[in-house]
């Protein structure tokens, strides 16, 4: 492998993003600031996936 | 502003430092329940592509659950949210713009079947993109 120098990736939406829960059951979008743990966010999806019985399937188009 | 890319996925976040997309399990389209009706959590991302005169104009974003059938009814319409794009560091003059929205939605399901979830921009009566899938009973 030839030598390569160090290389930094970025996007244009580095200034242009936003996180947002969209709840179809209440009809209430909120935006999820930094201060809502990523981690625990996704615990609680995974809990709720799990308690629901719900699981993701091979694609459709496999 | 056009939608580049749509997708669920098991998860899905966007870096605060890079604007870069991380995903895992991107292209979910099949959910398998044990029954119906059920809420179904999932992780969603969205690029869209904007033009230099977009900048700085607010614009309003509208998901759409839509069932599948022949008459394609509008299932459910939750709030839109709103989004003003503008030029970063970046930002090439002439070229398009990135905007990246990632997180969850909570999609209340009747009964198995196709769906799409549309995504409108403003009061535009056609939708900008769609991520299709299905929910299917499977024990």
């Amino acid at each position: 492998m030839t030598e390569q120098s160090e290389m930094q990736v970025f996007s244009t939406a580095r200034e242009n993003h936003v996180s947002v829960h969209v709840d179809f059951v209440s009809k209430r979008t909120r935006i999820l600031n930094d201060a809502v743990s990523r981690r625990d966010l996704a615990e609680a999806v995974r809990r709720q996936r799990q308690s629901a019985g719900i699981r993701i399937l091979p694609s459709a188009s496999r | 502003m056009k939608v580049r890319f749509a997708a669920f996925a098991r998860y899905a976040e966007t870096e605060p430092e890079t604007g870069l997309l991380n995903l895992t399990g991107a292209g979910a389209s099949v959910f398998g329940v044990e029954s119906v009706p059920v809420t179904i959590p999932t992780y969603f991302a969205l690029l869209l592509g904007f033009e230099e005169d977009e900048v700085g104009q607010e614009r309003e974003i509208r998901p759409v659950l839509r069932l599948g059938t022949g008459q394609l009814d509008v299932v459910q319409r939750p709030e839109p949210f709103t989004i003003t794009p503008r030029l970063g560091e970046y930002h090439a003059p002439g070229w398009e713009g990135a905007y990246a929205i990632t997180g969850i939605l909570d999609m209340a399901i009747q009964e198995p079947g196709a769906y799409y979830l549309d995504l409108h921009i403003d009061d535009a009566e056609e939708s900008a993109g769609s991520i299709p899938f299905q929910v299917i009973l499977a024990a």
